[in-house]
């Protein structure tokens, strides 16, 4: 199963595109990572293509800014779920910094919320987004996660609770 | 243990008068006489207590996050599989928890058509129910009773004989819910052909749990995709036809009996014994602490004691809740970090609405928000 879905998204992608596929024994499911620009394309057919018919967008979750390096890159994941072959995959995409992620909610009208959330939680922008809350948001708009991770990084309350656990 | 039911209990406000972190809501306590449960004494402001014995309200979503961090923890971090006894456990912990959303959720219905006294008296059995959970968390360590390599405290052979003998009751029950609410007519009138989703909107929209299954797609993640010991328990799966608020209300009153089954076949295996601590966690209790300051929500969770290999190791996880597939994302990172974010159903059924209520009478909006589960 994992190879026929790995093959069919690179059936999908240019002969250029970078590709890499990660396999997760423990939780049977497959990690995808593809270029930003093929995400529509190859989401668009992993959802109408038979036998696949991932119709499930379970969630989108992303990995916050790199702390320990210069890369600043961010991570989103969009975890997929066939009911035909309940089967789990996802799809992930890194891009710098201020760029901004493709938008999936034409797809799945689902990735809406999920979305935003993301934005909220981790400031990984997309390109369009149903409730346009992110344009409103000022300029010097700090994450969730950020204010947390400052917290527990440079000190403070949080990290001495760190310190005392650890 | 809850010894009588309690007929003179009147209606609480369900609020909590006071936020606690670790996870009760205390509301009052019961004065147990000769006769049986006599009066209901709140909680008061000052703490002046009364009674014998105490209702407290279990934050029960909150130890649904905990159960399904600690299998995705064990699981991420190959932890050794938890013995027989403890996925048992895991399972009757999580029908408890079901019980109390689908109850919850059927008393807003009623609420909502204004059968009152229905709603009321299923929400006094859901607190029947919340009584036999904090009788059972709170033998341990509060909120940090489900952790990852088990339970962190003992569960008492008493413990098994009250939630027999509430979930009992609550099966003799069902007959008059059904009477009084699910064939009541004038419920029909109200929720029948409104608020419907078909299957491919419902997909569409990411929709899961009791909202998908009346709309006719048998998926339910107990069975699809299986935690504890769910593979070994034998239940049904009730789906419906017209994906209606009707549907959707049945659906989770056929579920609680499915629930029900579900806990007397595991009491039938574990009652008549007391569980210790050591019976119930691989790991000692001072192992892995839990930052319990650090929601389950994007942030990162604290691990102490050990060092892990599997730094930047992810995976989603998820388990069937009341309101549809409850899900969790980690990731290890270094420093014994463990970063968790959660897919709450309700988030996702919430911004179905929009598309739902189109068509809905405005009257009828307080009955599909209680539909979809989004409380």
């Amino acid at each position: 199963m994992e190879v026929e879905i790995a093959n069919f998204i690179k059936n999908r992608l240019e002969p250029n595109d970078p590709l890499k596929v990660i396999r997760r024994e423990q939780g049977n499911q497959l990690k995808v990572i593809l270029p930003a620009q093929r995400l529509n394309r190859v989401c668009r057919a992993l959802k109408d293509t038979e036998p696949y018919y991932f119709l499930h967008l379970s969630d989108i979750t992303a990995e916050p800014l790199n702390r320990k390096s210069d890369k600043r890159t961010h991570e989103v994941i969009w975890h997929l779920y066939s009911h035909k072959l309940n089967y789990r995959l996802n799809l992930a995409v890194s891009l710098k910094e201020r760029k901004c992620f493709p938008d999936l909610s034409t797809i799945w009208p689902s990735a809406g919320w999920l979305q935003q959330r993301c934005f909220e939680l981790y400031e990984a922008k997309f390109s369009e987004n149903i409730d346009e809350r992110q344009s409103v948001y000022p300029s010097s708009f700090s994450s969730q996660f950020k204010k947390f991770n400052s917290q527990v990084d440079t000190g403070g309350e949080s990290d001495d609770r760190v310190e005392q656990i650890k | 243990m809850i010894t009588a039911w309690p007929t003179g209990l009147r209606e609480i406000d369900l609020l909590p008068p006071e936020y606690q972190p670790s996870g009760f809501y205390p509301v009052g306590e019961l004065e147990v006489g000769e006769t049986g449960i006599s009066r209901f004494i709140p909680r008061l402001r000052h703490g002046k207590q009364g009674g014998k014995f105490s209702i407290h309200l279990v934050n029960y979503r909150l130890q649904e996050r905990r159960l399904l961090f600690a299998i995705a923890v064990e699981k991420i971090l190959e932890f050794k599989g938890p013995n027989p006894l403890i996925r048992i456990m895991r399972c009757m912990v999580a029908e408890l928890l079901r019980i109390i959303g689908h109850l919850n959720c059927l008393a807003l219905a009623g609420h909502s058509v204004g059968a009152f006294r229905v709603a009321s008296e299923i929400g006094r059995d859901a607190r029947l129910i919340h009584g036999c959970l904090h009788e059972m968390i709170t033998g341990g360590n509060g909120q940090n009773f489900i952790v990852p390599g088990g339970f962190n405290g003992d569960i008492d052979s008493s413990f098994f004989d009250s939630a027999d003998e509430v979930l009992t009751i609550l099966k003799n029950r069902l007959s008059y819910y059904k009477k009084n609410l699910i064939n009541d007519s004038f419920f029909i009138a109200r929720t029948r052909g409104e608020g419907e989703i078909d299957i491919e909107t419902a997909l569409d929209w990411g929709v899961t749990g009791p909202t998908l299954r009346a709309a006719g797609v048998r998926r339910d993640l107990r069975k699809d995709n299986p935690h504890s010991a769910y593979e070994e328990i034998k239940f049904r799966i009730p789906i419906g036809k017209n994906g209606d608020i009707y549907d959707r209300f049945r659906i989770r009153f056929l579920e609680l009996k499915q629930s029900i089954n579900i806990f007397k076949q595991i009491t039938r295996v574990v009652s008549g014994h007391d569980y210790s601590a050591d019976d119930l966690l691989l790991l000692s209790p001072g192992k892995i602490k839990i930052n319990s300051q650090s929601h389950l929500f994007g942030r990162r969770i604290v691990l102490a004691g050990e060092k892990y290999d599997t730094v930047d190791e992810e995976l989603y996880c998820s388990m069937e809740s009341a309101s549809g597939e409850l899900g969790c994302y980690v990731r290890v990172l270094e420093n014994n970090y463990i970063e968790a974010q959660l897919r709450e159903p309700g988030f996702v059924n919430f911004q179905s609405l929009r598309r739902f209520a189109q068509k809905v009478r405005p009257e009828d909006l307080s009955l599909l928000t209680a539909s979809l589960g989004l409380f």
